[in-house]
């Protein structure tokens, strides 16, 4: 039990919790696919998320080291918010289920929000290899594109403004390290 | 009358050339470096710090603290143009200041966090100059006990953050605290949930979160529904954007009582601006004739957000003078700068140097008056901000958001982080569930797990009934809790017997 | 004859090449890398030491801060670097018990430095308030005999420097005694004054400026001449706690360039003697000092050792 909990709390440890909530969110969305949820089913879905946040924390807590000199436990709190959580969490379950809770919002453009943050992840993960300066601006560049801004005249210019900005305060006056990317460092 | 007096010699020591452009670059700076997010006050004063090195130390410190208090100004500006605070104590301001601007009334957020933030600051400067040694005995009278009431007077603030919805709130501040265990445990030095991964030792950074939570969750909010394609709300054409002197008028009360609670509360170190904001903030709630407005777009709650958070710049410098002790981050700047110049922060400083100390109370003076009239200034330019169509500006707050997260720490993890918080921010929101307990939880968690812990250990939990001032500060958090709650459930059981 | 031209030659080449390298070093800027925010006390230190070294060398420094994790960030940034001397870790002593606290390998973290320059020797000492008949040594100790262990010391982070040193006060004098951990050391110092704790562990130069404090014992040989008032351990009857010091120095990855090492030396050296640099200093009783890399480098061993031995004997490690 000891090992689990130390194992757990390494980054390996951190992906078998990853993979424990995928298989956990998809067995409660099996659970409760029927039309009578579908009105909740978003809120259902996070009161689930949050019900799991609580429990690994407070399972973790477990293995957290236990220092007898220092005369006072750093796993109490930790449980304490996690059960409070779990509670309140638990509480907003079961009131979704009994159709007390407020209906999900109307879905809109969801593919957008996500293209818009596959954007900025990709020019996160690219500023290790790009530099910031290359991937800020395919960030931008992409970001109106999306957003539907047609003119290249408008988006280059704005990209360029920004980078130049970017580069006299941040990096001259600031003397701020801008990562240099794999490419130019 | 002495006071008076040394003021004077402080005030005409600050009547030239030099010491005023000093001042003026320092608001300027500051300004610009409190709207820029991912800068906070501090760094923006340690940034300055080795351009003070060269200058006399009472020119250095002039400048320093001008900046400290302009860009306490200045991070109010983004969080209620965008909806993204530039400091951590200018969140509260963001709660009414951006619902204003969506209204279309810009000019009225920008008016009154500045108008604001300028008596604020003078109510601040006020009550450090003629009471700084009874608060600082007061300070004194503060163990872990009374901290720990303190933390959970301010937790008790959710009732007004939910806007009615209790367990959404109550879920939320949960989360905050339960993400803020993360890191290493401050009393034994444990590592908590940090699956062996140093940058999370120290837990979150908090500016990528505040910037995720609230700016970013907002973007995505309006990529979702549609608002990114329709053009920005233009303020009517007749009307003057800008309030009267009457409608500041109106709020005068708000502002002081703002201010003295932010000027008290920023004199315990730790507690500081933001907590501050969230008590002046509650109060004013509760005071309002029309309490559902706040979180609408309500100019009380702008006003008392702002004043509060600008008044404890003076706070935060109380216990920096009569024990050396910073109240502030941006104050422990202030004694490396006054180190530097080989001065002792302290009460030695009053008998040693009352020149410099006299100096820096005088130069707050002007340096306020420099941020009314150069605010008033930036803000006819801030409100253009109002204007850009949401397809350009929502790419730029993406890239304010990155380099801000960014600069904090240089992290890269930092930016992650801030992008998570912006999704989960997004989902939260989306489902009706607030994101401001989640700031209260992340803001408050380690004030509120140490000092419980150093109590019990002190003593046991006895300690905290035995201590009146932490009884007192209890018995006021659980009515400021428990009041409001009990009065909608009689006020639900009313709606639905008729 | 032609070979032996073309030897000397090659000689001269050589000799030439390792005068410009050596000549080379620094011809690019310097980054200084602090683990604390600007403002914080290695900070000021490292910025102070550049503004003087300025005054004997034209090479220009950058002063960056790496804040996190009390120092492992900073550390870890600096052995990403090259080992070309153009990256200084700027150091405190508090580093060495943070690598052991938070289980890292003293291997790969310290000794993956070079430690090239010690610049200070800040005695620790402990600080009781004047206001309380607690503010003697002998009252402390007889005090924490007959509270058995539940008298109250307050400081900075727990596992850290100070809290190292209250051990081993502890240890030493055979009292027992409970360590609260303040989020800074002002912080520890106003709880003192609150009366929440009897004694504070820290550094002379903590009281100046303050009122209401004194300094019970002091860690060095000798008393000190900016506070001739607090006695050292040793006249007090303690032995072993002649000199517990707080170090700041700079240390560079291991491997890196033989002249970068030298001239960091060299610069100390210089630097040690200016009147502006021991004035900054030697006004707080902190003892200059210009330890290169073997001084320096028995320091960090000893540190380390004192480390492994009082945190384990309080539990504090395993």
């Amino acid at each position: 039990m000891e090992n689990t909990l130390i194992f757990l709390g390494t980054l390996q440890g951190l992906l078998v919790i990853f993979a424990g909530f995928l298989l956990f969110l998809t067995a409660a969305f099996a659970l409760f696919r029927g039309p009578r949820y579908a009105p909740v089913r978003i809120r259902l879905m996070l009161c689930i998320s949050l019900l799991y946040i609580a429990f690994v924390f407070f399972l973790l807590s477990f293995g957290l080291d236990e220092i007898a000199a220092v005369g006072s436990s750093a796993r109490t709190v930790p449980r304490l918010w996690a059960a409070g959580l779990a509670l309140f969490s638990g509480v907003a379950l079961r009131r979704a289920l009994k159709g007390k809770a407020p209906a999900d919002p109307e879905k809109g453009d969801v593919r957008r929000v996500l293209a818009a943050a596959a954007i900025v992840a990709f020019s996160l993960w690219g500023m290790d290899i790009a530099g910031y300066f290359l991937s800020s601006a395919a960030m931008i560049i992409l970001l109106c594109l999306l957003l539907g801004e047609r003119r290249p005249g408008v988006y280059l210019s704005l990209t360029g403004s920004w980078l130049l900005f970017s580069w006299l305060v941040f990096s001259k006056l600031l003397t701020l390290g801008l990562p240099s990317g794999i490419l130019f460092g | 009358m002495e006071t008076l007096s040394h003021l004077y010699d402080g005030l005409s020591l600050l009547m030239g050339f030099t010491p005023l452009v000093v001042i003026l670059a320092g608001v300027i700076v500051g300004i610009l470096a409190g709207a820029m997010p991912g800068i906070s006050p501090s760094m923006a004063v340690a940034l300055l710090l080795p351009f003070s090195f060269g200058m006399s130390p009472s020119m250095g410190i002039v400048l320093l603290c001008s900046i400290y208090l302009a860009s306490n100004y200045g991070g109010s500006i983004t969080a209620v143009m965008i909806n993204t605070p530039g400091t951590p104590s200018a969140v509260v301001t963001a709660f009414d200041g951006y619902p204003l601007t969506r209204k279309g009334q810009a000019g009225t957020a920008l008016g009154v966090s500045l108008i604001a933030s300028v008596v604020g600051g003078f109510v601040g400067i006020i009550i450090l100059v003629l009471f700084s040694a009874p608060l600082a005995r007061m300070a004194l009278k503060f163990w872990p006990a009374e901290y720990f009431a303190l933390a959970i007077l301010g937790l008790s603030t959710i009732a007004s953050l939910g806007g009615g919805r209790w367990l959404e709130s109550f879920i939320a501040v949960m989360l905050g605290l339960l993400l803020n265990t993360i890191g290493l445990d401050p009393l034994s030095g444990v590592s908590r949930y940090t699956f062996d991964f140093i940058r999370l030792y120290d837990g979150f950074s908090f500016i990528p979160v505040l910037i995720g939570l609230f700016a970013l969750s907002e973007v995505f909010m309006g990529i979702e529904s549609g608002e990114v394609n329709r053009p920005p709300v233009l303020p009517e054409r007749e009307k003057s954007p800008w309030p009267t002197l009457r409608d500041y008028f109106k709020l005068k009360f708000a502002m002081l009582r703002a201010g003295v609670v932010g000027t008290v509360i920023g004199v315990f170190p730790g507690a500081g601006g933001t907590i501050a904001s969230f008590i002046a903030y509650d109060i004013e709630k509760r005071l309002n004739s029309d309490p559902d407005s706040f979180g609408k777009g309500n100019p009380f709650g702008v006003a008392a957000a702002e004043a509060s958070n600008s008044s404890s710049v003076g706070g935060a410098l109380v216990p920096l003078l009569t024990l050396g002790i910073p109240g502030s981050s941006s104050a422990a700047v202030l004694i490396g700068a006054l180190m530097i110049h080989n001065l002792q922060p302290g009460p030695e400083l009053f008998t040693k140097h009352p020149e410099i100390v006299y100096t820096l109370f005088s130069s707050l003076f002007v340096a306020n008056i420099f941020l009314l009239f150069l605010g008033l200034l930036g803000a006819r330019l801030w409100i253009k901000a109002a204007l850009i169509p949401k397809r350009l500006l929502y790419p730029m707050i993406f890239a304010f958001s990155f380099i801000g997260s960014y600069a904090v720490r240089s992290s890269v993890f930092d930016v992650g982080v801030c992008l998570a918080f912006g999704l989960l921010g997004w989902m939260l929101v989306r489902s009706k569930f607030p994101v401001s307990p989640i700031v209260l939880g992340m803001i408050l968690g380690t004030m509120i797990e140490k000092n419980l812990r150093a109590t019990l250990m002190m003593g046991g939990p006895a300690l905290f009934l035995q201590r009146p001032l932490s009884l007192v500060l209890l018995a006021l958090a659980f009515a400021s809790g428990v009041i409001p709650y009990l009065r909608e459930r009689k006020r639900k059981k009313a709606l639905r017997k008729s | 004859m032609k070979r032996k031209l073309l030897l000397t030659a090659l000689a001269l080449t050589l000799v030439l090449l390792a005068g410009t390298a050596y000549a080379a070093y620094p011809d690019k800027p310097i980054k200084v890398v602090n683990y604390v925010g600007p403002g914080g006390l290695m900070d000021v230190t490292s910025r102070k030491f550049v503004s003087i070294a300025k005054k004997f060398t034209d090479a220009t420094f950058v002063v960056e801060n790496k804040e996190g994790a009390g120092g492992l960030v900073a550390m870890q940034a600096v052995l990403e670097q090259p080992a070309d001397g153009y990256t200084v870790f700027a150091a405190t002593t508090s580093v060495i018990p943070k690598v052991l606290t938070s289980k890292k390998s003293v291997d790969e973290l310290v000794w993956g430095f070079e430690w090239v320059a010690m610049l200070m020797k800040d005695p620790e000492a402990i600080i009781a308030a004047s206001g309380t008949p607690l503010n003697t040594w002998e009252a402390i100790a007889k005090n924490a005999l007959e509270k058995k262990g539940s008298q109250i010391w307050t400081g900075p982070a727990a596992g850290g420097n100070d809290h190292l040193m209250a051990m081993k006060v502890w240890a030493k004098s055979g009292i027992e005694a409970k360590w609260i951990p303040y989020s800074t050391g002002p912080e520890a110092m106003m709880g003192l004054l609150s009366g929440q704790g009897v004694a504070y562990v820290g550094n002379p130069a903590d009281i100046g400026g303050r009122e209401g404090f004194t300094i019970v014992a002091i860690a060095s040989p000798e008393r000190s001449k900016v506070f001739p008032d607090a006695p050292t351990f040793t006249e007090l009857g303690i032995e072993g706690l002649e000199d517990e010091v707080m170090w700041r120095g700079f240390a560079m990855k291991k491997a890196s360039p033989e002249e970068a090492m030298v001239w960091w030396e060299d610069l100390l050296k210089k630097v040690a003697a200016d009147p502006e640099w021991r004035e900054f200093l030697e006004k707080d009783g902190i003892e200059v000092v210009d330890y290169g890399r073997e001084k320096f480098t028995a320091q960090i061993k000893k540190d380390i050792e004192d480390a492994e031995t009082y945190l384990k004997k309080y539990g504090m490690i395993k």
